[in-house]
């Protein structure tokens, strides 16, 4: 066991490897659950590219589930944490003759990805009454909730899986921090299906090798975001380079830490950061996102909703879901006029991607001779207007 | 970028190695693993030396396995498109000629927008691969055995033609078919055309007015979903019945998506603000929709905006989705929105949180409205010498050239408060333009009119005051089950947030007063001056209905000039012009010519789809039944006469031909028209799928057994008592309505077209193209080219056997007479197959330049990428020119209406904005206004019928699209698995001659769910998992039983669009009603023409129209754990369709209940599975889990 620093639990940690210091390029996205709607088009962009095949039936590499009662496999989560002693990580609470804590699902486990979508937990709320959360003023929460998570492998800096492998079949790429199964060494033994704490290496009973997510290595190397985050239509998912302090992630983890990694306690340092959802009870998102730190959530999601006094944070927000290509860095233009501030997006090698304004104008059309009746001023900035001499004369058609 | 594949596989070895048609169960995908070395890793390999895998690894070859496995060929662009809306542009990934897989194609900036649009496209997209591939698609075409006989042709080749009633057998459904060729599935489809249309016997005479209609009105085509497939796809039929002039069943009214609110309110179909107009309001109300489950794609500008700081209401009896977005969400009683709406409405005016000035401008409201009559005030009533309008002209024809022909309907009257005069306000004098700018919007007034003779008038804004009066937070509460501060704290936030949006959709369009709603929406958005406002309006999110967005095909494509061709039968054809069948609405004169073209253009007849479904066949229903007027009451408490009503539509009668009594055609306007059908075809909607009150549709006019049933057949000359002659359905795949019909035509899916098409749909600016990207992989034919090769044929047997000259085909459809493309394709003559498709892009060229909104536009440029229709504003904010640029809104005062003076909405007591309980989930009296309903009790409530029955949209499916692809089944409820744990149904969709154990038997990987409060399931004894009988008068099913906290008591939901195959017995749709609501009917109700700026009164096609009641549904539930067990239960609760103890054993049918239920006969001895993970939500575990402190504290 070697003695490595966790960044994410700010405390020196055990692991059997020793870890590099740094990465030029590490493979790391945010997942913002404020703007999921679990439609699940990732877990099918996923499946449709990589397992579709025999033996893959029960694999999803990328799942959503409705929290609190939901995940694949089922339970994963709060079985590990009901075996998990407070303040180890699963490396430092192995069992004698393991190198890692963990366990092996049961088959029907696997069953079912989808059940308990959108259950809710906690108190009913019945007829007659009504329910008023008002994040920005005091955190309090929904009675009643349940929100959706996103779940990938986390292409950890400290993989429970490759810790795990008895054959040294699992590495880490040293040019991007993708986790990968040596399809050709790997010999089925499962531990990494036992030590993974998120349970994102599955067991193929085809070939009899398991695999994993591959973090989409073949468009990560064409600048390209993986298929799941392209693919994400509620635009929650921003995919970048966590070690570069331009990237638009480095911004959201590192700057405004309104990003957070899921489980931090398991010790693995996953390298998916989740913008906690707004209207969840902080304790139930501490055990999940801090590490039982509550002002950290607290943190995370007042920041989050007074995005609209940062434009910095407003700017970032606006480069989720725009591109397939991995944006590097960005710039914001006119920072100090919020209402015309626009936000400039760059690829890998420093190319312009797009300039998106953050509260775009509505283009008018007036034909010769037509006069708007407006004389508030704020409202004749919100308009573009355009003369055209060749328009539709009426909104409807 | 285009990365070339590695592993070299045949196409065709692909194919056959997966078993694309072949055994496509779960996993049993094309593998591509078998091609690329993953079995050659079970050989032991020497492990070489590694020390730390973090830091290098030394064999990394075998990485290029998934660089194989994501290699490609080429990727192109089309569209996805379903029934959603969206029409999302998405790149196909092709490899050997198979569309491995889909992405967005992230190219929106191509239509000179911002990237915020990007990506579009969701899940459906996505999977759609294991839908096209996948064991449902039909590849060839097909007709019911028993239905046709084959023939020799004069030419010595084998020709089909259809049975006569008598010679026929089976029945509809019965899964026996047979593979035919194209030549001979047009031939059969033509004869019966023109077998239908040359019957005297079916002069179809209208016994309410007297009209006659010929024959070939008894050919029904139903192309759902026009907007979305408009030139060669769905709406060529439009075409095509535009050239025989046949009716045209219409979509968006039937499927509740249209809200008749907004006709009512703004003479507008439907007014959706576009979705990045979505960021711009600062407040959102969500009441009664979904938006985070209905709007996939568009559904990030609802969360940008709370980025923004709006806030986010949503009134929902459960915490959906789109509550967990809420700042404030408010439980109410199914039903009551508007009794909630009235009550803040109320307490803005108390709060003086209104916009006065918006008021006196834009809204009807400062019009005075006379005492006596309950009509406006005209100038014309005091002012003798002003122009007349006379509310008694009911003659149509009359009014059509008195009122609607100038566009005018009177002028009206205001009293200023400055000048203390009263004054004239023209349709025109909106806004600004208004020559008093202080109308009062109170007090009574008594004024002199032109006769000398004094009545009492007073502002309608103070009649909707006075009625809103009743509704006190408090008595709200008691009406709505909601807390009375909850009406207070919307309206404060209604009062001082500005701009405020208002969303609704389905949940509150399924309604029989959804209208109510919808008007009570409005007034709210008028009273606080959002309406016409970037960011504020009210939106309605359901439905394809954006056709008159790409205007030029209604002016180019949809209606066809018959330029000297003849209609079915020229001895008809005086006839025909003597039919009074052509509306006058549709008669207007050509500005080329200068003359009338009535007389000239034959073209189709829309009629609402729910008057053949309700009204026709062997049982039609009863129209006191379908209009509720048993259940509905007058204020008072009294019922409503069912005559009296029918008086107001009498007294429109011109020439007083209306006989009362009749069975079907009660109570209908003149411009509402309809003919019993004899022949349907159907076309990409699974029609019988998604038919309200699904099992009297199938006894009344699909399901009938020619072996058996002979008694019933002998009679088939009678129009009245029959069923449906042939039932025709075109679509991709297997639906259960291409299992009910006698022909089954299968078409390319979205990425195998021959012909391009355009689409346009409600949240976005965009048109856009489809186009094939890959080779078709089945036999099927464009409907395009389905209605020319039957027209052609058509013209054929004219030609050649009744030597009579048409050349429809010519006319309508050119390209087919320039050869088949297919043929073409064979022969290798590719400059015929690009002649060919030059001509159909032609077609869409026409329709481009004819356009408005897409001058400029060309059909090469839309094969890059979305455009942007040109509009006034970008985003598309409704009204924005109304209230900006003081231009008249629809309606025939040119302002929001809130006061109506039609007849009938003043005989129905629906004159101003008011509540209504519901005709059917109510404990109160049905149809009744407070407090009167209060005293009286609901009959179906007493029955045991307590459970408001909730049929929502869902993310996995497209209506009822997907509900058989795998991978959707899987994610789609609680109970999907891979593991094929509940395989019991078959999907059949190949020819077998009549031998239904050919059928491929396919297990499904998920079953639908029915969402239960566990505190009700308790009370019922049923478990999570366990399955239970959902019934009410109607109809019921068995479905399996999910416990969720998140339901309302007394509220059970079930996701929309679930085959029937998928349910042991009946289907979701068993237990919905057929319901019109008679003020949908109004035939005097002024709203805009569909595509252009005319005003027009009466029915409109998707635009004022009846609508369906899906939601408004009570159901009773009880558990069951075998089918035996329901029919017994079914006999004591006597429901109906569960009495019959031998279900369908060799007895001849005497009535709707005998009808024989396949799949209770095929399920009879099925029992219910158990489900495993029972208690797992109850495990200390998951208490400590969800109590966020899991750990054990030993360290």
């Amino acid at each position: 066991m070697a003695r490595v620093w966790n960044e994410q639990l700010k405390r020196w940690t055990e692991y059997p490897y020793e870890v590099p210091e740094k990465y030029d390029f590490h493979w790391s996205a945010v997942f913002n659950i404020n703007r999921c709607i679990a439609c699940q088009t990732c877990t099918m962009a996923c499946k449709s590219t990589w397992t579709f095949g025999k033996g893959q039936e029960h694999m999803w590499w990328n799942n959503v589930s409705t929290k609190p009662y939901g995940d694949h496999p089922r339970g994963f989560d709060a079985r590990l944490l009901a075996m998990l002693p407070k303040g180890k990580t699963i490396f430092e609470a192995a069992p004698q003759g393991e190198r890692v804590l963990g366990f092996v699902p049961d088959d029907s486990d696997y069953d079912y990805p989808n059940a308990f979508e959108d259950r809710t937990a906690g108190d009913h709320i019945g007829p007659g009454q009504f329910e008023e959360i008002n994040p920005g003023k005091h955190l309090t929460q929904d009675k009643q909730w349940f929100f959706y998570l996103q779940r990938i492998c986390n292409h950890c800096k400290k993989p429970a899986c490759l810790a795990a492998c008895p054959r040294k079949a699992i590495y880490k790429r040293k040019e991007d921090g993708i986790v990968l199964i040596d399809q050709e060494r790997c010999r089925g033994y499962k531990k990494c299906v036992m030590a993974c704490p998120y349970k994102k290496t599955f067991y193929n009973t085809y070939t009899k090798t398991s695999q994993k997510c591959i973090g989409c290595y073949p468009r990560i190397e064409q600048g390209e975001t993986t298929r799941c985050i392209s693919a994400c239509v509620g635009k929650i998912r921003l995919f970048g380079n966590i070690e570069d302090e331009r990237s638009p992630i480095h911004y959201l983890v590192h700057k405004a830490k309104v990003a957070l990694p899921l489980y931090p306690q398991f010790g693995t340092e996953p390298e998916i950061y989740y913008i906690p959802p707004r209207w969840v009870n902080t304790k139930f998102l501490a055990m999940m996102f801090g590490n039982y730190d509550e002002n950290k959530i607290k943190h995370a999601v007042k920041t989050y909703v007074n995005a609209r006094h940062d434009v910095e944070l407003l700017a970032v927000l606006q480069l989720f879901g725009t591109t397939q290509q991995i944006i590097g860095r960005y710039e914001i233009i006119n920072r100090h006029k919020p209402k015309e501030a626009k936000v400039r997006a760059f690829d890998l090698k420093g190319q312009e991607l797009f300039v998106v304004p953050i509260y775009p104008k509505v283009e008018v059309h007036l034909a010769p001779g037509e006069e708007l009746n407006i004389t508030d001023k704020e409202k004749l900035a919100s308009l573009d207007i355009r003369h055209d001499a060749n328009v539709p004369w009426r909104n409807q058609y | 970028m285009p990365e070339k594949k590695q592993a070299k596989i045949s196409r065709r070895s692909f194919l056959t190695a997966g078993g694309v048609f072949g055994a496509l169960g779960l996993g049993a995908a094309y593998s591509i693993a078998d091609g690329t070395g993953i079995l050659e890793t079970l050989a032991p390999v020497e492990a070489p030396f590694v020390e730390n895998p973090l830091d290098y690894y030394p064999k990394r070859g075998w990485e290029k396995l998934y660089k194989d496995q994501y290699a490609y060929d080429y990727q192109a662009r089309t569209i996805c498109s379903p029934n959603c809306t969206h029409s999302c542009d998405t790149t196909v990934f092709v490899r050997d000629g198979v569309a491995v897989r889909i992405e967005q194609s992230y190219n929106t900036q191509l239509a000179d927008v911002d990237v915020s649009w990007n990506p579009r496209g969701c899940l459906k997209g996505y999977t759609m691969i294991r839908r096209f591939y996948g064991p449902t698609r039909i590849r060839y075409p097909m007709v019911r055995v028993g239905y046709a006989e084959k023939y020799r042709r004069k030419d010595g080749s084998t020709g089909m033609r259809p049975l006569p009633i008598e010679r026929r057998s089976g029945m509809r459904g019965d899964g026996k078919w047979l593979r035919v060729e194209w030549d001979q599935i047009y031939e059969l489809i033509a004869r019966k055309i023109i077998e239908i249309a040359e019957d005297e016997n079916n002069v179809f005479v209208d016994p309410e007015t007297g009209r006659k209609f010929d024959p070939i009105k008894r050919v029904h085509v139903y192309p759902a979903i026009r907007a979305a497939g408009m030139v060669t796809r769905h709406a060529s039929a439009s075409r095509f019945t535009s050239t025989l002039g046949c009716m045209e069943y219409t979509e968006y009214d039937w499927y509740a998506d249209l809200p008749p609110g907004h006709p009512i309110t703004a003479g507008y179909q439907t007014s959706d603000h576009e979705a990045p107009d979505w960021r711009n309001s600062k407040l959102v109300m969500s009441m009664g929709k979904n938006l985070i489950e209905n709007k996939l794609a568009d559904n990030h500008y609802l969360t940008e905006s709370l980025e923004r700081g709006s806030k986010i209401i949503v009134i929902a009896p459960d915490y959906q989705p789109t509550s967990t977005r809420a700042d404030l969400w408010v439980t109410i009683r199914p039903g009551t929105d508007a009794a909630f709406l009235l009550a803040v409405a109320r307490e803005l005016i108390r709060i003086k949180g209104i916009d006065e000035d918006f008021i006196r401008r834009y809204t009807s409201m400062p019009l005075l409205v006379r005492l006596d009559t309950k009509k406006y005030l005209r100038w014309s009533d005091i002012d003798a010498s002003a122009e007349k309008y006379d509310h008694n002209v009911r003659n149509r024809k009359e009014r059509l050239e008195k009122y609607v022909e100038k566009q005018w309907w009177g002028d009206f009257v205001v009293y200023d408060e400055e000048k203390k005069t009263l004054v004239k306000v023209s349709r025109r004098d909106i806004g600004q333009k208004m020559p008093c700018q202080k109308a009062a919007l109170r007090g009574e007034r008594e004024v002199t009119l032109a006769d000398g003779s004094k009545v009492k008038v007073r502002p309608g804004f103070e009649l909707q005051e006075e009625y809103c009066s009743f509704f006190t937070p408090e008595k709200t509460a008691e009406i709505c089950h909601c807390h009375a501060d909850a009406v207070r704290k919307v309206a404060r936030l209604f009062a001082s947030i500005h701009p405020a949006a208002i969303h609704q959709g389905e949940g509150i369009n399924h309604w029989f007063y959804q209208n109510l709603t919808q008007r009570a929406a409005y007034l709210i958005q008028a009273l606080c001056g959002n309406l016409g406002q970037s960011g504020g309006g009210v939106s309605n999110w359901s439905g394809q209905y954006k056709g008159p967005n790409c205007d030029g095909v209604f002016k180019a494509w949809w209606k066809v000039t018959l330029d000297g061709n003849n209609p079915p039968n020229p001895d008809y054809t005086k006839k025909w012009l003597d039919y009074p069948q052509i509306n006058p609405e549709h008669r207007h004169l050509n500005p080329e010519t200068g003359k009338e073209e009535v007389s000239y253009v034959l073209h189709h007849q829309p009629m609402w789809t729910g008057y053949p479904m309700s009204l026709a066949g062997r049982f039609p229903l009863a129209p006191e039944k379908v209009r509720c007027f048993d259940r509905v009451r007058k204020r008072d408490g009294s019922f409503y006469d069912l005559k009296t009503v029918t008086e107001i539509d009498r007294a429109l009668d011109p020439e007083g031909k209306i006989r009362s009594g009749y069975n079907y055609l009660l109570n209908r306007g003149q411009s509402y028209c309809f003919s019993p059908p004899k022949l349907w075809w159907t076309l990409h909607c699974n029609f019988l799928n998604q038919t309200k009150g699904q099992p009297h549709v199938l006894r009344s006019l699909v399901k009938q057994d020619y072996s058996r049933d002979k008694a019933l057949t002998a009679d088939a000359k009678n129009p009245d008592h029959h069923y449906i002659d042939t039932v025709i359905t075109s679509d991709i795949e297997m639906t259960f309505t291409c299992d009910n019909s006698d022909i089954v035509l299968p078409v390319p899916s979205w990425f195998e077209l021959d012909y391009p098409d355009i689409s346009v749909g409600p949240p976005m600016p965009f048109i856009q193209i489809q186009q094939g990207v890959i080779p078709k992989t089945c036999e099927c034919k464009q409907d395009i080219d389905h209605f020319a090769n039957v027209l052609k044929w058509m013209d054929r047997i004219y030609n050649e056997e009744y030597r009579r000259k048409t050349t429809y085909a010519a006319t309508a459809f050119p390209h087919i007479l320039l050869g088949d493309i297919d043929e073409a394709r064979a022969k290798g003559d590719t400059k015929l197959v690009d002649k060919i498709v030059a001509t159909c892009e032609g077609y869409i060229q026409k329709v481009l330049d004819a356009g408005t909104s897409t001058s400029g536009l060309t059909v090469e440029r839309l094969k890059q990428g979305p455009a942007r229709l040109h509009f006034k504003t970008y985003p598309r904010i409704p009204y924005w020119d109304c209230v900006h640029l003081d231009q008249p809104v629809y309606t025939k005062t040119g302002r929001f209406e809130f006061y109506k003076e039609e007849d009938k909405f003043l005989a129905l007591e629906e004159n101003l904005c008011v509540f209504k309980e519901s005709v059917e989930y109510t404990p109160y009296g049905p149809g009744m206004q407070w407090p009167q309903a209060k005293e009286h009790k609901n009959p179906l409530w007493e029955k045991g019928y307590k459970f408001y029955y909730n049929t929502p949209h869902g993310r996995h499916s497209v209506h009822s699209s997907w509900r058989m692809t795998d991978w959707n089944l899987i994610w789609s409820s609680d109970f999907g698995t891979a593991r094929n744990t509940n395989m019991r149904d078959y999907v059949y969709c190949r020819a077998n001659d009549g031998d239904t154990e050919k059928n491929y038997r396919s297990p499904l990987s998920g079953e639908p769910q029915l969402e239960m409060n566990p505190d009700d399931a308790k009370e019922l004894k049923i478990e999570h998992g366990d399955y239970a009988l959902v019934y009410n008068d109607r109809g019921s099913f068995i479905v399996r039983v999910k416990h969720n906290t998140r339901m309302a008591r007394h509220q059970v939901t079930i996701y929309h669009g679930w085959w029937p195959k998928s349910f042991i017995k009946g289907s979701w749709q068993s237990v919905t009603g057929l319901y019109i609501n008679p003020i949908q009917e109004t035939d005097d109700l002024v709203h805009k023409t569909v595509s252009g700026q005319t005003l027009e009164e009466g029915y409109s096609p998707q635009n004022w129209a009846p609508t369906g009641v899906n939601r408004d549904c009570a159901v009773a539930v009880v558990k069951v754990t075998s089918v035996e067990e329901a029919i017994q239960l079914g006999k004591k609760l006597g429901i109906k369709d569960l009495m019959v103890a031998n279900i369908g054993l060799g007895r001849p049918i005497y009535s709707a209940a005998d009808l024989p239920d396949l799949w209770v006969k095929a399920n009879q001895n099925w029992k219910a599975p158990k489900w495993e993970a029972k208690d797992f939500a109850q495990s200390n575990v998951m208490k400590k889990f969800i109590a966020g402190n899991p750990q054990p504290d030993k360290t």
